[in-house]
């Protein structure tokens, strides 16, 4: 069910599941996930997932918004308006730079930080998208893990936040300066790319490794962009593997 | 056309005819091993000397056939006595071994070779799979997942991990990377349509062994569509084509001499036969090579052993005069369209000598027919 909150005054809309320590994911460009991805309720039987729209996506409102840091600014209040400490934080590919905006700002609301596929920075490239099935084989590939398909409103609402947000921030500024705060992280933090990925193409992200101080990489073999749902079981246990043991996420914990 | 001289390190006859596979290894001898391994040498620099391209190497297990079960110790070995043809080991079966140290031992001997190396990628034969217990059925996406890691672990430059279906690692970043960069020059099998559409679509070469000419000039051809459907277009050093080779002075004597029975490792065909028989039947090749299932199901249970005129005609051996040699090779260059010919050196009857005689006249004769195929 969605649900309504609000944050510096303006209206955000989220999702809420689960209970348990908090973890807040930052969608993509077309907004909240389509209904029918399960990693919503895999995630949501370990944790309490919040999944807010971003201000100008599906009901939330965009007011005065025009730059990551303003997206990244509502976001934290929303936080801070949900829970009582820091939350572990999920930015999937164009939330990737709110969430890093975020973790740069307020390193006192995030506990551990995952990016999953995020846009290439310091490097040339504009992927084309072509039809729109050519896209959804970009975005969710050959074996996409979803209950159901995402209905005619899932794509419609894709296509509209789109469209409503695609050219908002493209911005060589505010990309190279993020670029220059990456070592600023302080968050431990976990770098996902499906190594079918075309939009932020993995050979594409070393700039995350190089430059965020405490951060793992790892490639989800075969998967497409929009890894949560394209390799969603295994998306699901690499995060939740990395948000229990941290550090400790580079050792074979052995058989239970 | 360039051409590789391929030899195993075998340990040559065993005091009991092996008649099986796995082959029982009380039947080892050491003191034979040593002077086998001795000669293996000395022959493999005897090839670099008289102008042969590469020198190639192949991963085999359980039989007196091949002492080089760890394909990559004997490509470093190999590193040390080939001063200047390439190392070409080929190859690596990937489904068989860990990913992450094939990568490495591979840029180790392309290391120990100054870049030297030829990186044959390969799934391996049907029998291979006996060996570490990896299921048949999981070969082509083992070895397809595989075959990314090592190359991501080849030429990404910074740390990272692997979560795949086969293979799972937090931690990948090679000591030392290949010499030759971004990789060294890197081959796949291809006798079914899956491996020619997975060369063409990963811009590599082609090497087409124990298939038959008529096979292979398909093979290659296939290859050559996908690559064009992939936006390239492969050189004819792109296509290895493998057969055995003796050269004796003349056609009679070459045809007398291969009638001799084989030593060493020969008894053992029946036994590999139905290993493969039993692999190939369990999922090893996958739906759109169901003839190739057929292929090594059958194979050896139909037909008495071929006459060296059908093993001509169906290029499992080029054999004869310099001349004849220098034509077989010729006819498999303008079907196959092979730029490189991998070529194993008889020894009829075991015999050393003439194996060094029939190296001899392929190098002083043969070679200079073929050089500008």
């Amino acid at each position: 069910m969605i649900k309504t909150a609000n944050a510096n005054g303006q209206k955000i809309a989220y999702i809420e599941e689960g209970e348990g320590p908090t973890v807040v994911f930052l969608h993509g460009m077309g907004g909240a996930p389509p209904t029918g991805a399960n990693f919503v309720a895999s995630l949501a039987r370990e944790r309490r997932l919040l999944v807010p729209s971003l201000p100008g996506w599906d009901d939330s409102e965009l007011a005065n918004c025009a730059t990551h840091e303003d997206l990244a600014e509502v976001i934290a209040a929303f936080i801070q308006g949900s829970t009582d400490g820091a939350v572990d934080l999920i930015g999937e590919s164009a939330g990737s730079p709110v969430a890093l905006r975020l973790t740069i700002n307020h390193p006192e609301l995030v506990n551990k930080l995952v990016l999953v596929a995020p846009p290439v920075l310091g490097a040339p490239h504009r992927p084309s998208f072509g039809s729109t099935e050519e896209l959804l084989q970009m975005l969710y590939g050959d074996a996409p893990d979803w209950s159901e398909p995402p209905s005619i409103a899932d794509e419609e609402r894709r296509a509209r936040n789109t469209s409503a947000n695609a050219q908002r921030y493209r911005s060589p500024e505010a990309t190279q300066e993020l670029l220059a705060k990456l070592p600023e992280v302080k968050a431990q933090t976990l770098l996902l790319w499906g190594t079918e990925d075309r939009i932020s193409p993995p050979e594409l992200g070393a700039p995350y490794k190089q430059l965020i101080p405490n951060s793992y990489r790892v490639y989800v073999h075969g998967a497409a962009h929009s890894l949560p749902v394209a390799a969603g079981k295994r998306f699901v246990e690499l995060t939740l593997d990395f948000l229990d043991r941290g550090e400790f996420f580079v050792v074979n914990p052995g058989r239970e | 056309m360039k051409i590789a001289y391929f030899s195993t390190l075998g340990h040559g006859r065993t005091r009991q005819p092996a008649t099986s596979w796995p082959v029982p290894n009380e039947l080892f001898d050491p003191e034979q091993a040593l002077r086998m391994q001795d000669e293996y040498f000395a022959e493999c620099r005897l090839a670099d000397e008289m102008g042969f391209d590469w020198v190639s190497i192949a991963e085999h297990h359980y039989s007196p056939g091949s002492l080089a079960p760890s394909i990559n110790v004997l490509g470093a070995a190999l590193a040390q006595h080939v001063k200047r043809a390439k190392i070409a080991i080929l190859g690596a079966l990937l489904p068989l071994n860990n990913p992450v140290r094939v990568a490495e031992e591979l840029a180790m001997v392309d290391m120990l070779s100054n870049g030297r190396l030829v990186a044959g990628l390969l799934r391996g034969a049907p029998f291979e799979y006996l060996v570490y217990n990896v299921p048949p059925s999981e070969s082509r996406s083992r070895f397809e997942e595989a075959w990314d890691l090592i190359h991501t672990a080849w030429t990404d430059t910074q740390p990272f991990g692997w979560e795949g279906e086969h293979y799972q690692f937090r931690n990948v970043s090679i000591w030392p990377r290949p010499i030759q960069q971004p990789t060294p020059p890197i081959l796949v099998s291809g006798s079914s349509k899956d491996s020619g559409e997975f060369a063409a679509r990963k811009k590599v070469s082609l090497g087409l062994a124990f298939t038959t000419f008529e096979l292979a000039t398909g093979a290659a051809a296939y290859y050559r569509e996908r690559c064009d459907a992939w936006g390239w277009t492969p050189t004819s050093e792109n296509v290895l084509y493998r057969c055995q080779c003796y050269v004796a002075d003349s056609d009679e004597k070459a045809a007398a001499d291969v009638q001799t029975p084989q030593g060493g490792a020969a008894g053992i065909g029946g036994g590999i036969a139905n290993a493969n028989r039993l692999v190939a039947m369990s999922g090893f090749f996958g739906q759109r090579d169901a003839n190739l299932t057929e292929r090594f199901s059958t194979m050896g249970q139909h037909h008495g052993p071929p006459t060296l005129q059908q093993q001509i005609d169906t290029g499992s051996i080029v054999c004869g005069s310099p001349d004849s040699v220098a034509a077989q090779l010729k006819r498999l260059c303008d079907s196959i369209g092979c730029g490189v010919v991998e070529l194993s050196f008889s020894a009829p009857g075991g015999s050393r000598n003439a194996k060094l005689h029939s190296m001899e006249l392929f190098a002083t004769r043969v070679l200079p027919q073929v050089r500008d195929l």
